[in-house]
Protein backbone atom coordinates (compact mmCIF):
# COMPACT_ATOMS: atom_id res chain seq x y z
CA UNK A 1 0.00 0.00 0.00
CA UNK A 2 2.89 2.35 1.05
CA UNK A 3 4.27 4.74 -1.54
CA UNK A 4 7.75 2.58 -2.14
CA UNK A 5 9.83 5.43 -3.28
CA UNK A 6 8.22 7.51 -0.03
CA UNK A 7 10.23 9.30 2.41
CA UNK A 8 10.20 6.31 4.31
CA UNK A 9 11.79 4.12 1.87
CA UNK A 10 14.77 6.72 1.30
CA UNK A 11 15.08 6.35 4.99
CA UNK A 12 15.58 3.05 5.21
CA UNK A 13 17.72 2.36 2.38
CA UNK A 14 19.95 5.05 3.66
CA UNK A 15 19.89 3.54 6.51
CA UNK A 16 20.84 0.31 5.10
CA UNK A 17 23.62 2.27 3.19
CA UNK A 18 25.35 3.59 6.51
CA UNK A 19 25.19 0.13 8.64
CA UNK A 20 26.97 -1.68 5.55
CA UNK A 21 29.52 1.05 5.45
CA UNK A 22 29.79 0.56 9.08
CA UNK A 23 29.86 -2.86 8.58
CA UNK A 24 33.99 -2.34 7.23
CA UNK A 25 33.29 -5.40 5.06
CA UNK A 26 33.01 -3.24 1.55
CA UNK A 27 36.17 -2.63 -0.68
CA UNK A 28 37.44 1.38 -0.88
CA UNK A 29 35.30 0.99 -4.82
CA UNK A 30 32.08 -0.54 -3.20
CA UNK A 31 32.03 2.29 -0.31
CA UNK A 32 32.26 5.04 -2.72
CA UNK A 33 29.73 3.96 -4.78
CA UNK A 34 27.55 3.21 -1.63
CA UNK A 35 28.91 6.68 -0.42
CA UNK A 36 26.95 7.96 -3.50
CA UNK A 37 24.05 6.71 -3.25
CA UNK A 38 23.60 7.77 0.66
CA UNK A 39 24.41 11.57 -0.27
CA UNK A 40 21.73 11.32 -2.49
CA UNK A 41 19.59 9.41 -0.64
CA UNK A 42 20.02 12.32 2.01
CA UNK A 43 20.14 14.67 -0.47
CA UNK A 44 16.10 13.30 -1.56
CA UNK A 45 15.13 13.13 1.62
CA UNK A 46 15.71 16.11 3.32
CA UNK A 47 14.44 17.67 -0.08
CA UNK A 48 11.53 15.85 0.71
CA UNK A 49 10.86 17.83 4.55
CA UNK A 50 12.35 20.89 2.98
CA UNK A 51 9.38 21.15 0.07
CA UNK A 52 6.95 20.48 2.65
CA UNK A 53 4.48 23.92 4.02
CA UNK A 54 2.01 24.16 6.43
CA UNK A 55 -1.15 24.37 5.00
CA UNK A 56 -4.75 24.17 6.38
CA UNK A 57 -7.52 24.22 4.00
CA UNK A 58 -11.48 23.49 4.09
CA UNK A 59 -13.78 22.19 2.03
CA UNK A 60 -15.52 24.48 -0.09
CA UNK A 61 -19.25 25.08 -1.51
CA UNK A 62 -17.70 23.09 -4.69
CA UNK A 63 -15.87 20.18 -2.80
CA UNK A 64 -12.36 21.78 -3.67
CA UNK A 65 -10.23 22.65 -0.37
CA UNK A 66 -9.26 26.12 0.13
CA UNK A 67 -7.19 27.66 2.77
CA UNK A 68 -8.95 28.22 6.16
CA UNK A 69 -9.34 31.68 7.04
CA UNK A 70 -8.44 31.83 10.73
CA UNK A 71 -11.12 34.50 12.86
CA UNK A 72 -8.58 35.13 15.35
CA UNK A 73 -5.60 35.78 13.08
CA UNK A 74 -6.87 39.64 12.20
CA UNK A 75 -4.36 41.35 14.20
CA UNK A 76 -1.37 41.33 11.87
CA UNK B 1 -39.30 13.65 57.38
CA UNK B 2 -40.22 10.20 56.19
CA UNK B 3 -43.74 10.94 57.53
CA UNK B 4 -44.79 13.64 55.19
CA UNK B 5 -43.41 12.06 52.28
CA UNK B 6 -46.50 9.62 52.08
CA UNK B 7 -48.94 11.46 50.43
CA UNK B 8 -47.28 13.38 47.22
CA UNK B 9 -49.91 15.67 46.71
CA UNK B 10 -50.23 16.50 50.47
CA UNK B 11 -48.88 19.67 49.97
CA UNK B 12 -47.32 22.94 52.20
CA UNK B 13 -45.59 20.34 54.81
CA UNK B 14 -46.40 22.93 57.75
CA UNK B 15 -50.29 22.34 56.75
CA UNK B 16 -50.16 18.86 56.59
CA UNK B 17 -49.83 18.24 60.03
CA UNK B 18 -53.18 20.45 61.05
CA UNK B 19 -55.89 18.21 61.86
CA UNK B 20 -58.50 20.93 60.62
CA UNK B 21 -57.60 23.40 57.42
CA UNK B 22 -60.94 24.72 56.98
CA UNK B 23 -61.99 27.74 54.41
CA UNK B 24 -62.75 29.82 57.42
CA UNK B 25 -59.38 29.81 58.71
CA UNK B 26 -59.07 33.33 56.15
CA UNK B 27 -55.50 33.64 57.91
CA UNK B 28 -54.23 30.24 56.97
CA UNK B 29 -55.63 30.62 52.94
CA UNK B 30 -53.14 29.87 50.29
CA UNK B 31 -52.78 31.76 46.94
CA UNK B 32 -53.09 29.91 43.95
CA UNK B 33 -49.47 31.00 43.47
CA UNK B 34 -48.60 29.44 46.50
CA UNK B 35 -50.28 26.31 45.90
CA UNK B 36 -48.48 26.16 42.59
CA UNK B 37 -45.06 26.71 43.92
CA UNK B 38 -45.62 24.15 46.82
CA UNK B 39 -46.51 21.46 44.38
CA UNK B 40 -44.00 21.99 42.18
CA UNK B 41 -41.61 21.62 44.95
CA UNK B 42 -42.91 18.53 45.97
CA UNK B 43 -43.21 16.92 42.19
CA UNK B 44 -39.28 18.03 41.55
CA UNK B 45 -38.07 16.81 44.78
CA UNK B 46 -39.94 13.50 44.44
CA UNK B 47 -39.29 12.78 40.19
CA UNK B 48 -36.20 14.16 39.98
CA UNK B 49 -35.38 11.11 37.36
CA UNK B 50 -37.79 8.61 35.97
CA UNK B 51 -38.16 6.78 32.95
CA UNK B 52 -41.30 7.04 31.27
CA UNK B 53 -42.42 5.00 27.82
CA UNK B 54 -44.66 6.33 25.65
CA UNK B 55 -46.23 7.38 22.29
CA UNK B 56 -45.50 11.11 21.04
CA UNK B 57 -48.71 13.18 20.10
CA UNK B 58 -49.02 16.90 19.17
CA UNK B 59 -45.68 17.63 18.32
CA UNK B 60 -44.55 20.74 17.98
CA UNK B 61 -41.08 21.83 17.28
CA UNK B 62 -41.16 25.79 18.50
CA UNK B 63 -39.17 28.82 16.74
CA UNK B 64 -36.79 28.59 19.91
CA UNK B 65 -35.56 25.25 18.96
CA UNK B 66 -37.47 23.74 21.95
CA UNK B 67 -39.57 20.49 21.24
CA UNK B 68 -43.37 20.48 23.05
CA UNK B 69 -45.36 17.31 22.79
CA UNK B 70 -47.85 15.17 24.93
CA UNK B 71 -47.04 11.67 25.95
CA UNK B 72 -49.51 9.03 26.01
CA UNK B 73 -50.41 5.62 26.60
CA UNK B 74 -53.85 3.96 26.08
CA UNK B 75 -55.29 6.15 29.20
CA UNK B 76 -53.31 8.76 30.19
CA UNK B 77 -50.62 11.71 28.44
CA UNK B 78 -48.54 13.62 29.97
CA UNK B 79 -47.08 17.69 28.91
CA UNK B 80 -43.70 16.72 28.02
CA UNK B 81 -40.87 19.52 27.03
CA UNK B 82 -37.58 19.04 25.57
CA UNK B 83 -35.31 21.91 25.74
CA UNK B 84 -33.21 22.79 22.37
CA UNK B 85 -29.80 21.78 23.84
CA UNK B 86 -31.08 18.57 24.44
CA UNK B 87 -33.20 17.84 21.43
CA UNK B 88 -30.18 18.65 18.94
CA UNK B 89 -28.61 15.57 20.54
CA UNK B 90 -31.86 13.05 18.90
CA UNK B 91 -30.60 10.89 16.73
CA UNK B 92 -34.31 10.41 15.18
CA UNK B 93 -37.11 12.17 13.19
CA UNK B 94 -39.30 13.64 16.03
CA UNK B 95 -43.00 12.79 15.12
CA UNK B 96 -46.17 12.05 16.34
CA UNK B 97 -47.20 8.32 16.76
CA UNK B 98 -43.48 7.17 17.20
CA UNK B 99 -43.07 5.34 20.46
CA UNK B 100 -40.84 6.98 22.52
CA UNK B 101 -38.75 5.85 25.93
CA UNK B 102 -37.89 9.30 27.64
CA UNK B 103 -35.57 10.08 30.80
CA UNK B 104 -36.36 13.12 32.90
CA UNK B 105 -37.70 14.93 35.68
CA UNK B 106 -41.42 15.87 36.27
CA UNK B 107 -42.17 20.23 36.87
CA UNK B 108 -45.20 22.20 37.32
CA UNK B 109 -45.71 24.81 34.40
CA UNK B 110 -46.80 27.17 37.12
CA UNK B 111 -48.97 29.51 34.45
CA UNK B 112 -51.23 26.87 33.94
CA UNK B 113 -51.27 25.05 36.93
CA UNK B 114 -50.27 21.98 35.12
CA UNK B 115 -47.53 19.45 35.53
CA UNK B 116 -45.04 18.46 32.81
CA UNK B 117 -42.16 15.88 31.85
CA UNK B 118 -39.00 18.14 30.95
CA UNK B 119 -36.92 15.57 29.07
CA UNK B 120 -33.17 14.98 29.31
CA UNK B 121 -32.98 12.66 26.70
CA UNK B 122 -35.43 10.13 24.17
CA UNK B 123 -35.11 7.36 22.41
CA UNK B 124 -37.28 6.03 19.80
CA UNK B 125 -38.45 2.23 21.30
CA UNK B 126 -37.08 -0.26 19.17
CA UNK B 127 -33.70 1.97 18.88
CA UNK B 128 -34.39 1.86 22.29
CA UNK B 129 -31.27 0.09 24.40
CA UNK B 130 -28.60 1.19 22.64
CA UNK B 131 -26.35 -1.40 24.36
CA UNK B 132 -28.40 -3.94 22.87
CA UNK B 133 -28.24 -2.29 19.34
CA UNK B 134 -24.41 -1.78 19.64
CA UNK B 135 -24.00 -5.21 20.46
CA UNK B 136 -26.22 -6.55 17.51
CA UNK B 137 -24.65 -4.33 14.90
CA UNK B 138 -21.31 -5.12 16.14
CA UNK B 139 -22.19 -9.01 16.09
CA UNK B 140 -23.23 -8.52 12.16
CA UNK B 141 -19.88 -6.72 10.90
CA UNK B 142 -17.96 -9.12 13.25
CA UNK B 143 -19.78 -11.60 10.71
CA UNK B 144 -18.86 -9.84 7.44
CA UNK B 145 -15.71 -9.88 8.71
CA UNK B 146 -15.05 -5.93 8.58
CA UNK B 147 -13.16 -5.70 11.92
CA UNK B 148 -9.79 -8.34 10.24
CA UNK B 149 -6.97 -6.80 10.88
CA UNK B 150 -5.88 -8.09 7.88
CA UNK B 151 -7.77 -5.76 6.19
CA UNK B 152 -6.71 -3.00 7.45
CA UNK B 153 -4.39 -0.38 5.33
CA UNK B 154 -1.28 0.68 6.40
CA UNK B 155 -0.89 4.28 8.06
CA UNK B 156 1.71 6.20 5.89
CA UNK B 157 4.69 7.24 7.47
CA UNK B 158 4.91 10.48 6.67
CA UNK B 159 1.15 11.88 4.84
CA UNK B 160 1.04 14.36 2.11
CA UNK B 161 -1.60 15.54 3.02
CA UNK B 162 -4.39 14.02 6.34
CA UNK B 163 -7.43 14.64 5.91
CA UNK B 164 -10.03 15.48 9.29
CA UNK B 165 -13.97 15.50 9.22
CA UNK B 166 -15.11 16.28 12.20
CA UNK B 167 -17.15 19.04 14.30
CA UNK B 168 -15.98 22.69 13.57
CA UNK B 169 -16.49 23.40 17.01
CA UNK B 170 -15.44 21.70 20.12
CA UNK B 171 -12.27 20.20 21.46
CA UNK B 172 -11.70 17.36 18.95
CA UNK B 173 -10.74 19.58 15.86
CA UNK B 174 -8.58 21.76 17.99
CA UNK B 175 -7.05 18.61 19.41
CA UNK B 176 -6.04 16.65 16.85
CA UNK B 177 -4.78 20.15 14.68
CA UNK B 178 -2.38 21.22 18.00
CA UNK B 179 -1.15 18.35 17.89
CA UNK B 180 -0.52 17.60 14.58
CA UNK B 181 1.22 21.32 14.19
CA UNK B 182 2.98 20.40 17.80
CA UNK B 183 4.98 17.14 16.31
CA UNK B 184 5.24 18.42 12.15
CA UNK B 185 4.77 22.04 11.99
CA UNK B 186 4.58 21.68 7.86
CA UNK B 187 1.66 19.54 8.13
CA UNK B 188 -0.92 20.35 5.14
CA UNK B 189 -4.36 19.73 6.48
CA UNK B 190 -7.95 19.42 5.07
CA UNK B 191 -11.21 19.53 6.69
CA UNK B 192 -14.79 18.71 5.97
CA UNK B 193 -16.41 20.22 9.17
CA UNK B 194 -19.52 17.82 10.26
CA UNK B 195 -21.72 17.80 12.72
CA UNK B 196 -21.53 14.65 14.60
CA UNK B 197 -24.38 14.47 16.62
CA UNK B 198 -28.57 14.59 15.93
CA UNK B 199 -30.30 13.25 12.91
CA UNK B 200 -28.73 13.19 9.48
CA UNK B 201 -25.13 13.49 11.26
CA UNK B 202 -24.12 9.88 10.13
CA UNK B 203 -24.98 10.54 7.02
CA UNK B 204 -22.77 13.67 6.83
CA UNK B 205 -20.12 12.29 8.09
CA UNK B 206 -20.13 9.77 5.72
CA UNK B 207 -20.78 11.93 2.71
CA UNK B 208 -17.32 13.76 4.06
CA UNK B 209 -15.61 10.61 3.89
CA UNK B 210 -16.75 9.26 0.52
CA UNK B 211 -15.77 13.09 -0.75
CA UNK B 212 -12.23 12.59 0.12
CA UNK B 213 -12.14 9.51 -1.00
CA UNK B 214 -13.76 10.50 -4.69
CA UNK B 215 -11.30 13.16 -4.47
CA UNK B 216 -8.32 11.51 -3.46
CA UNK B 217 -7.38 14.60 -1.38
CA UNK B 218 -5.41 13.48 1.43
CA UNK B 219 -3.38 10.02 2.07
CA UNK B 220 -4.85 9.90 5.09
CA UNK B 221 -7.71 10.56 7.07
CA UNK B 222 -9.12 11.50 11.06
CA UNK B 223 -12.64 10.41 11.48
CA UNK B 224 -14.07 11.50 15.20
CA UNK B 225 -15.38 13.73 18.03
CA UNK B 226 -14.56 14.80 21.44
CA UNK B 227 -15.88 12.66 24.30
CA UNK B 228 -19.94 12.17 25.54
CA UNK B 229 -22.50 9.57 26.30
CA UNK B 230 -23.33 6.64 24.44
CA UNK B 231 -26.02 8.99 22.44
CA UNK B 232 -23.76 11.72 21.77
CA UNK B 233 -21.30 9.43 19.91
CA UNK B 234 -24.02 7.13 18.23
CA UNK B 235 -23.44 8.27 14.74
CA UNK B 236 -20.36 6.61 14.73
CA UNK B 237 -21.87 3.73 15.40
CA UNK B 238 -24.54 4.34 12.74
CA UNK B 239 -24.41 1.77 9.44
CA UNK B 240 -23.47 5.02 7.19
CA UNK B 241 -20.66 6.12 9.01
CA UNK B 242 -19.20 2.07 9.35
CA UNK B 243 -20.06 1.41 5.88
CA UNK B 244 -18.00 4.69 4.51
CA UNK B 245 -14.63 3.54 6.37
CA UNK B 246 -15.57 -0.11 5.89
CA UNK B 247 -14.89 0.94 1.79
CA UNK B 248 -12.74 4.17 1.91
CA UNK B 249 -9.28 3.12 0.34
CA UNK B 250 -7.53 5.45 1.86
CA UNK B 251 -6.47 4.68 5.41
CA UNK B 252 -8.86 5.88 8.16
CA UNK B 253 -7.87 6.61 11.87
CA UNK B 254 -11.15 6.41 13.84
CA UNK B 255 -10.76 9.34 17.07
CA UNK B 256 -14.18 9.25 18.99
CA UNK B 257 -14.56 10.04 22.47
CA UNK B 258 -12.40 9.09 25.52
CA UNK B 259 -10.43 5.73 26.25
CA UNK B 260 -13.15 4.00 27.69
CA UNK B 261 -15.54 4.69 24.45
CA UNK B 262 -15.77 1.98 22.03
CA UNK B 263 -17.51 2.50 18.63
CA UNK B 264 -18.23 0.46 15.56
CA UNK B 265 -16.03 3.32 13.62
CA UNK B 266 -12.96 2.46 16.09
CA UNK B 267 -12.95 -1.42 14.97
CA UNK B 268 -13.95 -1.28 11.48
CA UNK B 269 -11.29 1.81 10.68
CA UNK B 270 -7.83 1.30 10.33
CA UNK B 271 -6.15 2.96 13.09
CA UNK B 272 -8.56 3.34 16.52
CA UNK B 273 -6.75 6.12 18.11
CA UNK B 274 -7.93 6.58 21.75
CA UNK B 275 -8.79 10.45 22.00
CA UNK B 276 -8.42 12.99 19.18
CA UNK B 277 -4.66 14.06 20.69
CA UNK B 278 -4.01 10.13 20.14
CA UNK B 279 -4.98 10.39 16.44
CA UNK B 280 -2.73 14.00 16.08
CA UNK B 281 0.35 11.33 17.18
CA UNK B 282 0.08 8.60 15.12
CA UNK B 283 -0.66 10.92 12.14
CA UNK B 284 2.32 12.23 12.18
CA UNK B 285 6.10 11.83 12.80
CA UNK B 286 7.92 14.55 14.89
CA UNK B 287 10.03 16.48 12.13
CA UNK B 288 12.78 17.39 14.81
CA UNK B 289 13.35 13.91 14.65
CA UNK B 290 13.21 13.15 11.16
CA UNK B 291 15.74 15.97 10.72
CA UNK B 292 17.63 14.66 14.00
CA UNK B 293 18.05 10.76 12.13
CA UNK B 294 18.90 12.50 8.56
CA UNK B 295 21.50 14.91 10.23
CA UNK B 296 23.04 11.49 12.08
CA UNK B 297 22.85 9.51 8.92
CA UNK B 298 24.87 12.06 7.31
CA UNK B 299 27.50 12.12 9.70
CA UNK B 300 28.30 8.54 10.18
CA UNK B 301 28.13 8.49 6.38
CA UNK B 302 30.76 11.40 6.15
CA UNK B 303 32.55 9.42 8.97
CA UNK B 304 33.36 5.84 8.12
CA UNK B 305 33.90 6.88 4.25
CA UNK B 306 36.56 9.25 5.24
CA UNK B 307 37.66 7.00 8.07
CA UNK B 308 38.11 4.43 4.68
CA UNK B 309 39.91 6.78 2.55
CA UNK B 310 42.04 7.48 5.37
CA UNK B 311 43.12 4.31 5.66
CA UNK B 312 43.58 3.96 2.40
CA UNK B 313 45.53 6.64 1.91
CA UNK B 314 48.54 5.10 4.64
CA UNK B 315 48.58 2.16 2.80
CA UNK B 316 49.96 3.99 -0.11
CA UNK B 317 52.23 5.79 1.83
CA UNK B 318 53.37 3.15 3.63
CA UNK B 319 54.02 0.87 -0.55
CA UNK B 320 55.91 4.84 -1.74
CA UNK B 321 57.90 4.29 0.90
CA UNK B 322 59.19 1.02 0.50
CA UNK B 323 62.44 0.39 -0.02
CA UNK B 324 61.75 -1.19 -3.54
CA UNK B 325 60.23 1.60 -4.72
CA UNK B 326 62.41 4.45 -3.35
CA UNK B 327 65.91 2.57 -4.43
CA UNK B 328 64.95 0.66 -7.63
CA UNK B 329 68.14 0.75 -8.84
CA UNK B 330 69.65 -0.65 -5.71
CA UNK B 331 67.67 -2.97 -5.44
CA UNK B 332 68.17 -3.87 -8.59
CA UNK B 333 71.75 -4.34 -8.20
CA UNK B 334 71.18 -6.46 -5.44
CA UNK B 335 69.33 -8.79 -7.26
CA UNK B 336 71.94 -8.50 -9.83
CA UNK B 337 74.25 -9.30 -7.40
CA UNK B 338 72.45 -12.62 -6.54
CA UNK B 339 72.39 -13.74 -9.94
CA UNK B 340 76.44 -13.33 -10.22
CA UNK B 341 76.50 -15.55 -6.83
CA UNK B 342 74.62 -17.95 -8.35
CA UNK B 343 75.93 -18.46 -11.48
CA UNK B 344 79.31 -19.12 -10.20
CA UNK B 345 78.21 -21.68 -7.56
CA UNK B 346 76.80 -23.78 -11.09
CA UNK B 347 80.01 -22.92 -12.98
CA UNK B 348 81.85 -24.51 -9.88
CA UNK B 349 79.62 -27.24 -9.48
CA UNK B 350 79.94 -28.43 -12.93
CA UNK B 351 83.04 -27.90 -13.29
CA UNK B 352 83.72 -29.67 -10.39
CA UNK B 353 82.30 -33.00 -11.40
CA UNK B 354 83.33 -32.81 -14.26
CA UNK B 355 87.09 -32.48 -13.01
CA UNK B 356 85.82 -36.30 -10.59
CA UNK B 357 84.44 -38.12 -13.90
CA UNK B 358 87.56 -37.19 -15.52
CA UNK B 359 89.48 -38.53 -12.35
CA UNK B 360 87.43 -42.08 -12.39
CA UNK B 361 87.85 -42.30 -16.06
CA UNK B 362 91.85 -41.44 -15.81
CA UNK B 363 91.59 -44.59 -12.70
CA UNK B 364 89.65 -46.96 -15.08
CA UNK B 365 91.72 -46.50 -18.24
CA UNK B 366 94.81 -47.39 -16.06
CA UNK B 367 93.64 -50.69 -14.99
CA UNK B 368 95.28 -53.82 -16.01
CA UNK B 369 93.90 -56.55 -17.87
CA UNK B 370 91.10 -53.84 -19.65
CA UNK B 371 93.00 -53.04 -22.45
CA UNK B 372 90.18 -53.45 -24.96
CA UNK B 373 88.45 -50.50 -23.16
CA UNK B 374 91.38 -48.12 -23.45
CA UNK B 375 90.19 -46.72 -26.54
CA UNK B 376 86.10 -46.83 -25.85
CA UNK B 377 86.76 -44.81 -23.30
CA UNK B 378 89.23 -42.33 -24.94
CA UNK B 379 86.29 -42.10 -27.15
CA UNK B 380 84.11 -41.85 -24.07
CA UNK B 381 86.11 -38.30 -22.49
CA UNK B 382 86.39 -37.34 -25.69
CA UNK B 383 82.58 -36.95 -25.96
CA UNK B 384 82.69 -35.69 -22.53
CA UNK B 385 85.01 -32.73 -23.11
CA UNK B 386 82.47 -31.88 -26.26
CA UNK B 387 79.52 -32.22 -23.79
CA UNK B 388 81.24 -30.16 -21.39
CA UNK B 389 82.35 -27.24 -23.50
CA UNK B 390 79.13 -27.44 -25.37
CA UNK B 391 77.18 -27.27 -21.81
CA UNK B 392 79.84 -24.11 -20.97
CA UNK B 393 78.46 -22.59 -24.14
CA UNK B 394 74.73 -22.97 -23.65
CA UNK B 395 75.44 -21.94 -19.82
CA UNK B 396 77.02 -18.70 -21.07
CA UNK B 397 74.58 -17.98 -23.69
CA UNK B 398 71.91 -18.38 -20.92
CA UNK B 399 74.30 -15.92 -18.61
CA UNK B 400 74.48 -13.54 -21.34
CA UNK B 401 70.85 -12.98 -22.32
CA UNK B 402 70.09 -12.73 -18.47
CA UNK B 403 72.47 -9.83 -18.68
CA UNK B 404 71.74 -8.53 -21.37
CA UNK B 405 67.96 -8.26 -19.95
CA UNK B 406 69.13 -7.04 -16.92
CA UNK B 407 71.41 -4.31 -18.37
CA UNK B 408 68.22 -3.27 -20.37
CA UNK B 409 66.18 -2.84 -17.28
CA UNK B 410 69.12 -0.87 -15.86
CA UNK B 411 68.99 1.29 -18.48
CA UNK B 412 65.42 2.21 -18.64
CA UNK B 413 65.63 2.99 -14.43
CA UNK B 414 69.10 4.66 -14.96
CA UNK B 415 67.22 6.79 -17.84
CA UNK B 416 65.63 8.37 -14.86
CA UNK B 417 68.66 9.15 -13.00
CA UNK B 418 70.84 12.60 -13.32
CA UNK B 419 73.89 10.62 -13.81
CA UNK B 420 72.59 9.40 -17.56
CA UNK B 421 72.35 13.33 -18.34
CA UNK B 422 76.05 13.82 -17.14
CA UNK B 423 76.59 10.19 -19.71
CA UNK B 424 75.28 12.76 -22.53
CA UNK B 425 78.29 15.39 -22.03
CA UNK B 426 76.28 17.50 -19.52
CA UNK B 427 78.30 18.32 -16.33
CA UNK B 428 77.00 20.04 -13.30
CA UNK B 429 78.68 22.79 -11.15
CA UNK B 430 78.94 23.58 -7.56
CA UNK B 431 80.62 26.55 -5.46
CA UNK B 432 82.20 25.51 -2.74
CA UNK B 433 79.66 25.57 -0.58
CA UNK B 434 77.38 23.06 -2.60
CA UNK B 435 75.13 25.38 -4.61
CA UNK B 436 74.47 24.54 -8.32
CA UNK B 437 75.94 27.42 -10.66
CA UNK B 438 73.08 28.43 -12.95
CA UNK B 439 74.27 31.78 -14.25
CA UNK B 440 77.77 33.43 -15.03
CA UNK B 441 76.18 36.18 -12.80
CA UNK B 442 76.12 33.98 -9.55
CA UNK B 443 80.15 34.02 -10.08
CA UNK B 444 83.19 36.45 -9.66
CA UNK B 445 87.09 35.66 -10.78
CA UNK B 446 88.32 33.66 -7.90
CA UNK B 447 85.87 32.07 -7.03
CA UNK B 448 86.67 27.86 -6.57
CA UNK B 449 84.13 25.37 -8.53
CA UNK B 450 83.79 21.87 -8.40
CA UNK B 451 82.68 20.09 -11.47
CA UNK B 452 81.00 16.53 -11.54
CA UNK B 453 81.20 14.48 -15.02
CA UNK B 454 79.52 11.25 -15.62
CA UNK B 455 82.92 9.26 -14.44
CA UNK B 456 84.08 11.67 -12.06
CA UNK B 457 84.92 15.20 -10.80
CA UNK B 458 87.04 18.59 -11.36
CA UNK B 459 88.69 21.55 -9.46
CA UNK B 460 88.96 24.70 -11.30
CA UNK B 461 89.34 28.58 -10.20
CA UNK B 462 87.31 31.37 -12.55
CA UNK B 463 89.48 34.02 -14.03
CA UNK B 464 87.42 35.59 -16.44
CA UNK B 465 83.80 36.18 -16.79
CA UNK B 466 81.87 37.35 -19.57
CA UNK B 467 78.23 37.78 -20.41
CA UNK B 468 76.36 37.39 -23.18
CA UNK B 469 73.97 40.41 -23.50
CA UNK B 470 77.82 42.02 -23.07
CA UNK B 471 79.41 39.98 -26.48
CA UNK B 472 76.44 40.89 -28.30
CA UNK B 473 77.04 44.36 -27.66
Amino acid sequence: MAKKIGFEQKMSDLEKIVADLEGGELSLEDAVSHYQKGIKLHRDAQGMLNAMEKKIEAVTADGTFAPLEIKDGEKA
Amino acid sequence: MTGRRRSLFGYDPNALDRPNLGPSAKEESLTVSQVTAMVRQRLEREFRQIVVVGELSNVVHAASGHLYANLKDGKSQIAMVMWRTQKARLNFEVEDGVEVVVTGRLSLYEPRGSFQLIAASMVAEGTGNLEAQFRALKARYEELGWFDPAQKLELPFLPETIGVVTSSAGAAIHDILQTILGRFPKAHLRLIPVRVQGAGSSEEIAAAIDHFCATKACDVLIVGRGGGSIEDLWAFNEEPVVEAIHRAKIPVISAVGHETDVTLSDLVADHRALTPTAAGEVVVPILEDLEDDLGDSLGRLNRVVNHQMASAQNSLNALARSWALREPLNYLRRVEQRLDELGRTLNRVCSDRLAASKKRLEVLGETPGRLGLLSRLTQAQEGLARGSSRLDGSMNELMKRAANDLDFQRRLLEGLSPLSVLERGYSITRTQDGKIVRRADDLTPGDQLNTRFADGEAASTVTKISREDEANR
